[in-house]
């Protein structure tokens, strides 16, 4: 490392790659490379900023619950050896993991088939992509993980969606192989209610719904829908669709919602562990 | 000969061997220079003396034997003047003559001020950034550090929420800290 290289004022937020920037985050996420690792080492002694941003990912560390990795197993990495971890760090190096996972693009996320719902024909070419519902599992760890195949029994769901369609509104709802409807939004919690889809954002953002919602199955398969609508449904609408949607040869039910974009997962339900 | 074969294995970088003086001295580096930087800058120290050790054989051969801890001692103060001179800070050296520097029995100012700048960025977040609607959560799992069970009852929310209201939270407070919103 040289002396002689320029330093960066510590006020100077401007006189710096965003690289660098990148090269800390990869090195609090425990995926910096060896190589990495050293160039960011040879710019921290020259960049006010960089090191500034460095200390805050150390302060963030000592806010959080559970923490951040341990500087030993971050060290360690950055220097491409392995070093006897502890539970704790292990376990801290999974969350920042899948929380960083979690903000990435939402494209890893994605329920399967987007756009007007067409199960057994291509998208015609030049179709415009419909909008898309993100899903995440609460498992009794607490740390959210994306909804694959399958979910738990007795799993809280949380749901983001991008509306890339422009759609108005959105319903999310669970139907089991008895034809029997979950509700996620709107909530439905009296008989004597008929709400409505939610009134949603309007740009193709990744927008989280706040609440977490747990419903406990029965069954052994789900199919998780997100409904984007321009016209205001409601619950009752829906279940009425739903109980006279024709089944594909494996049962599963094929929900056709004229000018609407469905999205669909096909899930197996697993036991609570 | 157990030590003439570790002696044989540390000068020829065997990554074993290096592994493990990496995790056996670790703590004694960071004693070592500990007391002259912080943070950032304390890191980047003790990656430097760990990566001379791993990439410069002529380092290594430098040590022939006795005590390893003392002699890691010796180079990471060197390292930490030479890292002071390129970052044009001043420090303070005062030897006691037995590899021990005085700084070494005075108690780490700097953990007392992390957590005060703990507490302090904790109010400004609470106070600045963090809706209503999730103020119980923090209370409980960032103030109190219950963990989520515990939390989930004193709230007297079902933990999937929690675990859910808590995982909004922190990318709430990465946005905070990161972005520089905390000072």
């Amino acid at each position: 490392m040289s002396a002689s290289a320029p330093t960066i004022p510590d006020d100077d937020e401007q006189g710096c790659d965003r690289r660098y920037r990148r090269l800390v985050d990869a090195h609090f996420s425990g995926r910096v490379s060896p190589a990495g690792e050293r160039e960011m080492r040879a710019h921290l002694v020259v960049c006010g900023p960089c090191r500034a941003y460095y200390d805050r990912h150390l302060l963030l560390g000592r806010l959080v619950p559970d923490g951040a990795p341990p500087m030993r197993d971050r060290l360690a990495g950055g220097l491409g050896l392995s070093a006897a971890r502890s539970e704790a760090g292990a376990r801290a190096v999974g969350q920042w993991r899948i929380l960083a996972a979690a903000g990435a693009i939402a494209a890893a996320f994605l329920l399967v088939r987007v756009g007007p719902h067409r199960p057994f024909e291509l998208e015609p070419r030049g179709a415009v992509p419909g909008s898309q519902l993100l899903a995440y599992e609460l498992t009794p760890g607490g740390t959210p993980r994306p909804v694959g195949t399958y979910v738990h029994t007795e799993a809280g769901l949380a749901f983001a969606y991008a509306n890339i369609g422009r759609r108005r509104y959105l319903m999310v709802f669970a139907v089991d192989e008895t034809r029997r409807v979950y509700w996620y939004h709107p909530a439905w919690q009296s008989r004597a209610d008929d709400p409505i889809g939610l009134e949603i954002a309007g740009d193709d953002a990744v927008h989280e719904i706040p609440q977490a919602i747990t419903h406990h199955f029965a069954g052994r398969r789900l199919q998780l829908f997100g409904v984007f609508l321009d016209r205001a449904m409601s619950v009752r609408d829906i279940e009425d669709l739903v109980a006279h949607a024709p089944a594909d040869n494996q049962r599963q039910l094929q929900l056709r919602i004229p000018g609407a974009d469905v999205t669909q997962l096909d899930l197996k339900l697993v036991a609570a562990p | 000969m157990q030590e003439d074969a570790w002696l044989r294995a540390f000068h020829a970088g065997e990554r074993a061997c290096l592994e493990r003086c990496y995790r056996d001295y670790l703590d004694a580096v960071i004693q070592a220079v500990g007391g002259v930087v912080i943070g950032a800058d304390r890191e980047t120290l003790v990656h430097e003396v760990f990566f001379r050790l791993l990439s410069d054989a002529s380092l290594r051969e430098s040590f022939n034997g006795g005590s390893f801890a003392s002699w890691l001692r010796v180079v990471a103060r060197n390292q930490a003047i030479d890292y002071a001179r390129r970052r044009r800070l001043e420090v303070p050296f005062t030897d006691d003559g037995g590899g021990r520097t005085a700084l070494d029995a005075v108690v780490d100012p700097s953990s007392l001020e992390e957590q005060i700048d703990v507490r302090w960025t904790l109010e400004r977040f609470r106070e600045r950034c963090l809706p209503a609607k999730w103020r119980a959560v923090f209370d409980v799992r960032f103030v109190a550090k219950l963990d989520q069970p515990t939390a989930a009852r004193a709230t007297g929310m079902s933990r999937t929420t929690l675990a859910y209201q808590e995982y909004r939270i922190r990318r709430l407070l990465r946005r905070f800290v990161l972005r520089g919103e905390s000072k």
